[in-house]
């Protein structure tokens, strides 16, 4: 599940999905309210085409500051409801070939 | 850029299952609200909003209910009021506390300048302690260039303004900016919109890149933005400001560093002036570096806690003027003061328990709710 957070750099200039299904350069901006959250995360899954489940942290950014997530960084919650995989805060520590090796391991 | 790894990748996930609700998870997180450790911080922008004094008495009240609040005031310059706050955490909290009471904050910007006059005979430092003692103006850093002087300019400050400071001393000044032009990637159409610029009052030369998606631009002059801006738009672009990396960093050589116990005491040492972002120690043959984020503390606050401290630092000035490059995407430096240093999550412990808005706006899924069959796994980031 994707659970999309603050903006780790904040206006940067990147390509964005248009109206009409192309795309143009546009600036993504830091988010502080709900709706400037789902337009960047609509943007972010649209441009990338990405299917998986998906929320936004709510405007108190509260989520993000239990789990220490921002700019990124990775879980993986077992059957129980415990933490069993917890990757370093990002960029350093957000490393995909370590969950997707905890996965492997732990998942059939 | 990590939703874009995800998706390079093709990470699979687990889908989330919906099981019997752990309900005694529920609202961990909400109960671990003030996360962000108790080192203050300070920061200062620009107030957009009502400047009567019972309306920014009011704006004063909203900021001091913020919880970890320990400072704020808000000071009139010509032309704009600042507002000036010394909290444990700045950014949403503030900005979201001063929006409820009816005002709209902005970051104080950043300005590069090209200052063209006589380098070699102008007493370079005191007309550093000039500038920087114009109501205003937080920080001021400058490097020599051929005929005269790049200057990075910090604050809430008038071009015009800089400009009648410098003038006594022989120069003249002028705002140097970066944008990207989104549209048409046509030499014709770039060649177009150049024109349309340059003919813009205070435009005094525009430089161009063709690139993908659009251009890059360069433009010199005191102009406004909403001018270019709109100007850009009858030719059929977007138009992009560009903002300048090394604005965001403080930059450092420092003497005294030898080894990783000497770093933590620094490091300390600037948490203890309110440095609540990150503090890059880098070391180089012969030297030891220092970034520290700007907007938390001056340079000579700085100095004076590693002086403190046993250590000395020098600042290194380095401003360099925009350039057309050849990048079509522009990524800025990380946004500073949002890291949460504490970590309430353990392994082997239960998750704390959310439930988040989903993409479509309506819905929510709670994270407990999915605890069951298969493990869930969180990918927590941005777009950028």
């Amino acid at each position: 599940m994707l659970v999309y957070i603050r903006e780790a750099h904040p206006d940067s200039i990147l390509f964005v999905p248009t109206k009409s299904g192309g795309k143009e350069l546009g600036v993504v901006g830091q988010t502080f309210a709900v709706q400037d959250r789902l337009n960047n995360l609509h943007q972010c899954t649209s441009l990338l085409q990405l299917t998986m489940p998906s929320v936004i942290d709510s405007d108190d950014n509260i989520v993000n500051r239990t789990y220490a997530a921002w700019p990124d960084r990775l879980y993986a919650i077992d059957t129980d409801g415990k933490v069993a995989f917890k990757s370093g805060p990002g960029p350093a520590g957000f490393k995909t070939p370590d969950l997707a090796a905890w996965l492997q391991k732990n998942v059939r | 850029m990590t939703i874009r790894t995800i998706a390079a990748v093709g990470l699979t996930l687990v889908a989330a299952t919906a099981l019997p609700a752990a309900s005694q998870r529920r609202d961990r997180a909400q109960s671990a609200v003030g996360a962000e450790g108790s080192q203050a911080a300070s920061g200062s922008y620009i107030v957009v909003g009502s400047p009567t004094d019972a309306d920014l008495d009011r704006l004063l009240a909203a900021i001091r209910k913020v919880d970890g609040v320990e400072q704020v005031e808000v000071k009139k310059i010509p032309g704009n009021t600042l507002l000036r706050v010394r909290a444990a955490a700045l950014g949403t909290i503030i900005i979201t506390a001063a929006r409820k009471a009816g005002f709209e904050l902005r970051q104080t910007p950043t300005r590069i300048y090209l200052a063209t006059g006589p380098t070699q005979s102008t007493d370079l430092s005191q007309l550093r302690t000039t500038l920087r003692s114009l109501p205003g103006v937080e920080q001021v850093e400058m490097s020599p260039q051929a005929g005269g002087l790049a200057l990075r300019v910090r604050g809430a400050i008038d071009p015009s303004g800089l400009a009648a400071v410098l003038k006594p001393s022989g120069f003249t000044s002028a705002p140097v900016s970066a944008f990207v032009a989104s549209g048409s990637a046509a030499p014709a159409d770039v060649a177009r919109l150049r024109m349309a610029l340059n003919q813009l009052l205070g435009v005094s030369k525009i430089e161009t890149r063709v690139v993908i998606g659009g251009a890059n631009l360069v433009v010199y002059g005191d102009v406004k933005e909403e001018a270019l801006t709109k100007t850009a738009r009858a030719c059929g672009y977007g138009l992009l400001s560009v903002n300048d990396p090394a604005s965001e960093t403080q930059r450092f050589t420092v003497q005294g560093v030898t080894g990783s116990e000497d770093e933590a005491k620094l490091r300390d040492a600037l948490r203890g002036v309110g440095v609540a972002g990150e503090i890059q120690i880098q070391k180089t043959a012969g030297e030891v570096r220092l970034g520290v984020p700007t907007g938390t503390a001056s340079a000579r606050a700085l100095a004076g806690a590693a002086k403190s401290a046993g250590f000395d630092l020098t600042q290194v000035e380095t401003v360099t003027l925009p350039s057309i490059g050849s990048e079509r995407e522009r990524i800025t430096p990380p946004a500073p003061n949002e890291r949460t240093i504490d970590e309430q999550t353990r392994m082997g412990e239960l998750a704390p328990d959310f439930s988040l808005l989903m993409h479509d706006g309506k819905g929510k899924i709670t994270l407990s709710n999915s605890f069951g069959k298969r493990p869930v796994v969180l990918i927590f980031g941005s777009y950028t």
